[in-house]
């Protein structure tokens, strides 16, 4: 691999793992702007969005950069080709972070209601730890945490499947209660959304490595590009 | 012959000496050589061993510190890190060495600040929240970090150094301090303002012209507000004992039977119902147990029950039952009274949160019953809660953690007899 390529990976590497921090602590944010009923916060999650946007269309520009000049192989071509989808998908992890902030502000103004209609709180501990994860997977390489995601995901699914008939038996106890757990409501599939994005890093990263176990075999068969 | 024997005997003696004197001299360089070899060995092996000293003073020096000291390099890997850094940032030392610093810890403002100081060859300095594995989303630690660059000997930049402090628990001191000195100054003013205004009409009575009716209102206006005062202050120290770090509490939490509690709360409250005759009734599985500090749970049952009788009617009744919820005990205070209106619900256990300010003061409240009920609750790890309905009464519950091994049994002990 030539020195430029390989200065190039790093620098990928770097530019993603900042930009999943940002994703990150834009989640964590917004759900704790939730559960602590912080609009200062919600608004820092909301401005922090156009952030993660730009910083998307830099890494988008770089990896088009890099199979362009240096035209990859093998492990590296991999590793571009996933950091360009991981790419798309912590931006999408942003946008519902923000969604999930802009949500956090109007239930701010709200009355604060007694008892969450299902386990917020959970919940997104779960969806936070899965991105950790995911993005540790993405750090190491590591297989096991990659595939801890994937299990992590069946129990937000379970949550949000169920929180369907949470919220509506809370409408019926409080119907005047009805647009804060509208919010909640889609604070749930939002939380959703991000754990599927979470997967999808996971599963970007498993691939990475398989292809670490295909050059593996490549070795005992030397092509051109080993 | 013979000359031919003595010459080959004096070359034999000569070539002999010859051999002694040149293995001599040979022994000499030898020894010479030898010497010096010692004296390298131990030159260099004194140099190591103080080298060896430094090190393990500088590393002694840095393990020491309760400060984390990080150090990276121009491109961001760190190239040291302290034990108590690793610690802070539960990491294990020999596997982030060399890695890059946002890999091991995914927070952009060590990222920026790190930036900022390579960048303006300066000191930087920031406070900001971490969240690491494990740590709950609404409890992330406070971090105070402060950054300088690393020079080496010839003065160039080789990095940057991060020392890095926990301030999560002075933080949160600071927070409740300041709450408590905005609100306490209120609640204190009020009486105090009332006291000072009787006294000085009092004082200018010089020529004691005042009816002593008049006289007598405004003493036992003082009184009241003395008693007020008395309150307060005796609420805020037992919200100040029960804010106690649990591990410093004098009396630590234990498995104690709910239904004694219980019925020594509802002693001390008899009298007050008995003045509005108010039932109070208990309903008690003899055999639950919870995780308590029983003095404290006491003192907040009293408190719900107290409450309870100052917003009912005379006549009604009051119940309190007690349940498990999985593993909670849940003790449940239902009164008959005025109810609280939804709005207000989720705000009472706040500190000096009323619904009615005028009326709640006429009644005798501090302001801090309901709050020092949910410190109780979350001094023990459990958690409160109300439902009301305006005009039907409310129902306030406290969550206890069960105290497991015998709370199988639900045999339920007979209705204790009402108190008044």
């Amino acid at each position: 691999m030539s020195i430029f390529l390989e200065r190039q990976v790093d620098r990928l590497k770097k530019q993603v793992l900042a930009l999943g921090t940002l994703c990150e602590e834009s989640v964590r944010d917004a759900v704790t702007a939730v559960l602590k009923r912080d609009a200062e916060l919600a608004e820092r999650v909301v401005e922090r969005d156009k952030q993660i946007d730009l910083a998307e269309v830099d890494l988008e520009e770089e990896c088009l950069h890099t199979l362009a000049l240096n035209q990859p192989v093998a492990f590296d071509l991999r590793y571009v080709v996933a950091v360009l989808k991981i790419n798309n998908d912590l931006e999408r992890i942003g946008d519902h972070a923000k969604n999930i902030a802009e949500q956090a502000v109007a239930l701010s103004e709200e009355a604060e209601l007694d008892q969450m209609p299902y386990d917020l709180r959970t919940m997104s501990q779960h969806v936070t730890e899965m991105l950790r994860n995911a993005l540790d997977a993405l750090v190491t390489l590591d297989t096991e945490k990659a595939r801890a995601v994937r299990t992590q995901d069946d129990q937000v699914d379970r949550i949000n499947a169920n929180m369907y008939d949470d919220v509506i038996a809370a409408m019926r106890r409080d119907p005047h209660r009805m647009e804060q757990l509208v919010h909640f409501m889609s604070i749930s599939k939002q939380l959703e959304r991000i754990a599927d994005h979470a997967c999808n890093i996971a599963k970007d990263v498993l691939y990475m490595a398989e292809g670490e176990i295909l050059r593996h075999m490549r070795l005992r068969k030397p092509s051109p590009d080993a | 012959m013979d000359w031919l024997l003595s010459i080959l005997l004096v070359l034999a003696l000569i070539a002999v000496a010859f051999l002694t004197v040149a293995h001599r001299g040979q022994l000499r360089v030898l020894r010479t050589l030898r010497r010096s070899d010692q004296e390298l060995t131990a030159e260099l092996r004194e140099r190591l061993a103080s080298e060896t000293a430094r090190r393990n003073e500088l590393e002694a020096l840095l393990a020491s510190m309760t400060e984390g000291v990080l150090a990276v390099d121009l491109s961001g890997r760190l190239i040291n890190i302290n034990r108590a850094g690793a610690d802070l940032l539960r990491l294990s030392r020999e596997r982030v060495l060399g890695q890059d610093l946002l890999e091991v810890v995914r927070n952009t403002r060590i990222a920026e600040l790190l930036r900022a100081t390579l960048d303006d060859q300066a000191p930087q300095h920031d406070e900001f929240e971490l969240s690491l594995a494990g740590d709950a989303l609404e409890h992330p630690r406070m971090i105070q970090a402060q950054t300088a660059t690393l020079l080496d000997g010839d003065q160039r930049t080789i990095g940057a150094l991060v020392v890095v402090h926990d301030v999560t628990q002075l933080r949160r001191l600071e927070a409740v301090r300041s709450d408590f000195v905005a609100n306490v100054s209120h609640e204190v003013k009020t009486p105090v303002a009332a006291i000072k205004a009787a006294v000085e009409t009092l004082l200018d009575d010089h020529d004691s012209k005042m009816p002593q009716t008049d006289r007598e209102k405004f003493e036992r206006m003082i009184a009241r507000q003395a008693d007020r005062l008395d309150a307060i202050v005796e609420d805020l120290l037992s919200l100040a004992r029960i804010e106690q770090d649990p591990q410093d509490a004098p009396h630590p939490m234990e498995p104690h039977q709910v239904w004694p509690v219980l019925e020594a709360a509802i002693e001390t409250c008899a009298p007050k119902a008995q003045t509005k005759s108010i039932q109070v009734t208990l309903e008690c599985p003899s055999i639950l147990s919870a995780l308590m500090r029983a003095n404290l749970v006491e003192q907040a049952i009293v408190n719900l029950i107290d409450n309870a009788i100052k917003y009912s009617e005379p006549g009604t009744a009051i119940s309190v039952n007690v349940s498990e919820e999985q593993d909670d005990v849940v003790i449940a205070v239902r009164d008959q009274g005025r109810g609280i209106e939804s709005q207000h619900l989720s705000r009472v256990f706040e500190r000096f949160y009323r619904t009615d300010r005028s009326r709640s003061r006429a009644m005798g409240g501090t302001g801090l019953g309901l709050s020092i009920v949910k410190h109780i609750a979350v001094a023990h790890g459990g958690r409160v809660g109300v439902e009301s309905r305006p005009g039907l009464g409310s129902t306030f519950r406290l969550y206890l953690r069960g105290a497991h091994g015998d709370t199988a049994n639900d045999r339920t002990a007979p209705a204790m007899p009402p108190a008044a």
